[in-house]
C-alpha cells in the first residue's frame, strides 16, 4: 500500500487512471485579464483535479494526481487541502491496510522534493505542521517524538542551506512548543549556540532562537535575575567578537529592559544591573581600540550604550545619552539623523522635567 | 544644479569578524556602489547615454541650468505592468507564471496598484474585464476570493482582490463624471462597486470563521495562522466599513519580539513583512496602545541600510527593494503616532523616521530595471510584486519628507523627476480611494 503512494503519475496515465471521470476546465469567461499560457500538461492534469474535487473523491488515485497537480505549482493551496483531505480518509479506512508512519513520511519526503533545497512557500511548510499535528491527535506520544525529532533535524538540515530561513525556524519554534519537553529547551540553547558561535555570529535567526530558548517558551514570563545576567553576559560575548554586530547589543538591550520592566525588580538592584552592563559595554570598546578602529565610531554599541542610560534615567546619565545621540545623528549614522533627532528631544523632555 | 545627493556618504557596513552575513553584505554594496557616481563629474558622453537610457531629461538645457536629477521611468512601467489587467485574447502571461496560478488576483493587485501610483488611467473595458475576473475568482460557497477561478477562498488573496475593486470602483465614479457619453460604461452589474456591494456581507461572515477563540485568524481552512491573515481580513473588513472583531488585536501585539518589531506568530522572529502587517492592522482597529511603539520605532528605523538606502527585511539580512514598503510604511504608520502628524500642528506636513531622500534613491537608482518594472536589488530580475512595493515606498517616501510638497529643496528632494501619487499606508491603496470608501453607504 505504501508503494502505491510514493509512485509517481505522469499527464500521460491520466485517461486510463480516471477513464470514467469527465474533466472540468477551468471556467475562464470571455473576458479574462492576468491569464495564463498554461502549458497543455498542466491543463490537462488540473482539469481533472477540478472533477476530483468537485465530487469529494478522497482516493487514493486522487492523492497521485495531487502529486502531479503539486509538482506543477507547489504553491497552490487548494490542491494541498485537497491533498490533505485524502490522506486523512485513507488513513481512516476501517482495514488499517496503511503503515502510518511510512504513508506520512512519505508526505514528508515530497513536501522537501517540492520545496528544493532551501524551500520557501507557505505552504509547504504548513503540510509537514499539519501533518505533525495529525500524528499529535492521531497516536501515540512515542511516535510523535520520533516524527519531532525528525522534524527538528530536517529544519536543521535546511539550515545548512540558509541559516536564517524564515520558515524552517517558525516551524522548528513551533515543534519545540509543541513537544511540551522541559529538557528540550536545554538542547535548543546548545543548537542556537552553535548556529551563533560556530556559524555566523551576526545570524540574527539564531540570536532569535536563543531568546525562546532562554524563557524556555514562556515569552511572557521574565527571566530570573540570574539567568538574565547570564544571558546578558553572554550578549557580551557576542559582541566582544564584532562590535559592530547589531544583534548581540539588542539581545544585551532586550534582557535588561526586561528585568528592568519587571514589577519583582527592586529599585537598588535595578541600578546595580544597568551601571553593571554600562561599565561592561564600555568595555568592548577594547576590542576596537586593539583592531585599530575609533571606539567612539560604531554605531551599534552607542546605541546601546544610549538605551542602557535611558533606562537609568538620572540627570548624569540622560545627559550623557543626549551627548552620544547629537554624535549619532550627525557623525556616526547621519542615516538615522531623523530617528536620532526625535529621540534627543524626548531625552530633552525628560531633563527639564527633572529640572523643574 | 543638483547632483546624486549625499555621495560622500558612501559608508559600508563595517565588521571585525568576517561571516557569511558579511560576505552577502559585501557582495551587495559592491552591486549598489556603481550606481551612487555623482553624476555631475561624468564625461558628456556618459551623461548621453544616460538622457538616452532616459534616467536623465533628453532636453537640451544651458550647461549651469543642467538637471541631473534622475527619472521614474513611468512609460516603461507601465508598459510593463499594465498588459496583466488588459483583456486580450492571448495570455498575458508564459507558461513559467503557473508558480503563480495562485496568485491571480494578487498580480491583479500589483499591476493595478502600480500602474495608479503613476496615474495611468484605466479604460472601461479594462476595468470591465478586471471586474469579471476577479468575480470568478470569488467563492460564492464559502465567501470569499481564491487565487484563481474554483480555488478557495484566501485572505491574502481576498485583501489583494478588494483592493483592486477598491480601485476601479473609484476609477468607475471619476469616469463617469468625465464620461457622460462613454457608450462602453459598464452597465451596472459589471461594476466593481456592485461586485463589493454583493460580497461585502459573506466576505464578513468568512472571515469571522477564520478567527480562533483567542483570536489568531488563518489565512485560509486548514492554513497557516501568521499576522498577514489578520491584517488581511481587518484591511478589508475597515475598507468596506464591516465591524472590527477587535479582540484579534491581542494576538497581534503579542507578535512584538524583544527586537521590538514583529514576527508572523509569537516567538518569531521579527520581519518587516509582518512588522507591517501588526501596525497597521493595529492602527486600524485602533489598538496601538498595546503594544511598545518606541521599541517598533528603534526596530524599524534600524532596517534603512548605511550605502543603499533602502530597507532590509531583517536584522543583518540584505537590502531589498519590497522594505521599501513594508519597513517604510510601517515606519510611516508609527511616525504618525509618535509625531502626531498631521492635525495637532495644523499643517499637512508629514514626517517619517527615516532617510526618505536615500530611500529614494535607492529606488530610482538600484531597484528601476531600465526596461522598466522594478526590482529587489540590481542582480535580479524585475517582477510585478517588486515593482509595486517600491513604487508604493517611492510613494510613502515622498509624501513623509518633513516638508510642504512643493518644495525643491535639494537635501530632502532626490529627484523632481520621479513623483508618483500618494498611497494609504494602512491600505496600500491610493488616499482618495480611501476618502471615497469612507463616503460610500452600503446597501444594508
Ligand atoms: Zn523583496
Amino acid at each position: 500500500m505504501a508503494s502505491s503512494t510514493t509512485t509517481m503519475i505522469t499527464t500521460e496515465d491520466l485517461p486510463a487512471l480516471f477513464h470514467d471521470v469527465t474533466p472540468i476546465p477551468q471556467d475562464e469567461g470571455p473576458h479574462i485579464v492576468c491569464r495564463i499560457d498554461y502549458p497543455p500538461e498542466f491543463t490537462i492534469a488540473y482539469d481533472y483535479f477540478r472533477a476530483l474535487s468537485a465530487k469529494d473523491e478522497w482516493s487514493e488515485r486522487a492523492l497521485q494526481l495531487t502529486t502531479l497537480c503539486l509538482q506543477f505549482n507547489p504553491a497552490n493551496y487548494t490542491v494541498w487541502h485537497f491533498r490533505r483531505k485524502c490522506m486523512w480518509a485513507l488513513l481512516m479506512k476501517e482495514d488499517k491496510s496503511i503503515d502510518l508512519e511510512a504513508f506520512l513520511v512519505n508526505d514528508l519526503t515530497l513536501a522537501a522534493a517540492l520545496g528544493g533545497e532551501n524551500p520557501k512557500n507557505y505552504q509547504i511548510w504548513y503540510h509537514r505542521r499539519a501533518i505533525l499535528e495529525y500524528v499529535e491527535q492521531q497516536t501515540n506520544k512515542e511516535l510523535f517524538y520520533t516524527f519531532c525529532r525528525r522534524e527538528l533535524d530536517y529544519t536543521a538540515e535546511v539550515f545548512q542551506e540558509d541559516s536564517k530561513n524564515y520558515h524552517a525556524w517558525c516551524f522548528r519554534q513551533w515543534i519545540l512548543q509543541t513537544m511540551k519537553a522541559p529538557a528540550i529547551w536545554q538542547e535548543e540553547m546548545d543548537f542556537s549556540h552553535q548556529m551563533i558561535m560556530d556559524g555566523d555570529v551576526r545570524n540574527n535567526s539564531a540570536w532569535n532562537q536563543r531568546w525562546l530558548a532562554a524563557h524556555r517558551g514562556q515569552l511572557t514570563t521574565p527571566l530570573a535575575l540570574e539567568t538574565a545576567q547570564s544571558e546578558a553576559d553572554y550578549a557580551l560575548q557576542g559582541a566582544r567578537i564584532d562590535p559592530y554586530n547589531e544583534c548581540p547589543w539588542r539581545y544585551l538591550i532586550a534582557i535588561l529592559k526586561e528585568q528592568c520592566r519587571s514589577s519583582t525588580m527592586e529599585e537598588d538592584k535595578r541600578t546595580w544591573l544597568l551601571q553593571h552592563y554600562l561599565d561592561h559595554a564600555e568595555l568592548v570598546k577594547e576590542v576596537l581600540k586593539e583592531a585599530d578602529k575609533d571606539p567612539e565610531a560604531c554605531p551599534n554599541l552607542s546605541a546601546a550604550l544610549v538605551d542602557i542610560l535611558e533606562m537609568k534615567g538620572d540627570t548624569e546619565a540622560l545627559t550623557h545619552a543626549k551627548q552620544l545621540m547629537h554624535y549619532l545623528e550627525h557623525d556616526i549614522d547621519p542615516i538615522r539623523a531623523r530617528y536620532w533627532a526625535f529621540r534627543s528631544k524626548t531625552i530633552e523632555q525628560a531633563l527639564s522635567l527633572k529640572s523643574d | 544644479m543638483t547632483i546624486v545627493r549625499k555621495i560622500d556618504q558612501q559608508t559600508v557596513m563595517p565588521f571585525l569578524k568576517r561571516t557569511e552575513s558579511t560576505r552577502q553584505q559585501q557582495r551587495t554594496e559592491m552591486e549598489c556602489q556603481p550606481f551612487f557616481v555623482n553624476l555631475a563629474t561624468l564625461p558628456p558622453s556618459q551623461l548621453d547615454h544616460l538622457r538616452q537610457s532616459g534616467l536623465l531629461m533628453s532636453k537640451e538645457v544651458p550647461a549651469d541650468k543642467e538637471d541631473l536629477d534622475i527619472c521614474l521611468l513611468v512609460e516603461r512601467h507601465i508598459q510593463y505592468l499594465s498588459p496583466v489587467f488588459q483583456p486580450t485574447l492571448r495570455s498575458q502571461l508564459r507558461p513559467s507564471f503557473v508558480t503563480l496560478d495562485s496568485s491571480r488576483s494578487w498580480m491583479i493587485y500589483w499591476t493595478l496598484h502600480a500602474c495608479d501610483l503613476l496615474d495611468y488611467k484605466t479604460t472601461a473595458d479594462e476595468r470591465q474585464a478586471m471586474v469579471q475576473t476577479l468575480q470568478l475568482f470569488f467563492h460564492p460557497r464559502d465567501g470569499g476570493f481564491g487565487g484563481g477561478p474554483g480555488q478557495l477562498p484566501h485572505a491574502a488573496t481576498t485583501y489583494a482582490a478588494v483592493m483592486a475593486l477598491a480601485i476601479l470602483a473609484s476609477h468607475e465614479r471619476h469616469a463617469k463624471d468625465s464620461l457622460k457619453n462613454d457608450k462602453l460604461q459598464p452597465s451596472s452589474s459589471h461594476s466593481a462597486l456592485h461586485l463589493l456591494q454583493q460580497v461585502r456581507k459573506p466576505l464578513y461572515q468568512w472571515m469571522l470563521t477564520l478567527a480562533d477563540e483567542q483570536g489568531r485568524v488563518r489565512m485560509h481552512h486548514d492554513g497557516e495562522i501568521d499576522v498577514r491573515a489578520t491584517y488581511c481580513c481587518i484591511a478589508v473588513l475597515s475598507l468596506l466599513q464591516l465591524p472590527l472583531p477587535v479582540s484579534w488585536a491581542n494576538y497581534v501585539s503579542a507578535c512584538q519580539t524583544w527586537e521590538g518589531g514583529f514576527g508572523g506568530e509569537p516567538g518569531a522572529e521579527a520581519h518587516g513583512g509582518y512588522t507591517y502587517c501588526a501596525i497597521a492592522a493595529l492602527q486600524l482597529m485602533e489598538s496601538t496602545h498595546l503594544i511598545d511603539l518606541p521599541a517598533l520605532c528603534d526596530y524599524v528605523s534600524r532596517r534603512q541600510l548605511a550605502l543603499e538606502g533602502g530597507f532590509s527585511g531583517r536584522s543583518n539580512k540584505l537590502v531589498d527593494g519590497c522594505y521599501s514598503f513594508w519597513q517604510g510604511g510601517a515606519l510611516a504608520v508609527v511616525s504618525d503616532l509618535l509625531l502626531s502628524n498631521d492635525g495637532s500642528s495644523g499643517t499637512k506636513t508629514l514626517t517619517a523616521l527615516f532617510d526618505t531622500a536615500m530611500l529614494e534613491r535607492y529606488i530610482l537608482l538600484c531597484a528601476q530595471d531600465i526596461h522598466g518594472g522594478l526590482r529587489d536589488k540590481p542582480s535580479k530580475n524585475r517582477d510585478f510584486y517588486h515593482s509595486c512595493y517600491n513604487l508604493s515606498g517611492l510613494s510613502i517616501a515622498q509624501q513623509y519628507r518633513g516638508i510642504a510638497s512643493d518644495t525643491e529643496d535639494e537635501s530632502v528632494v532626490f529627484s523632481r523627476h520621479a513623483a508618483v501619487a500618494a498611497t494609504h499606508p494602512c491600505y496600500n491603496i491610493r488616499n482618495e480611494h480611501v476618502q471615497y470608501f469612507k463616503s460610500i453607504q452600503w446597501e444594508e
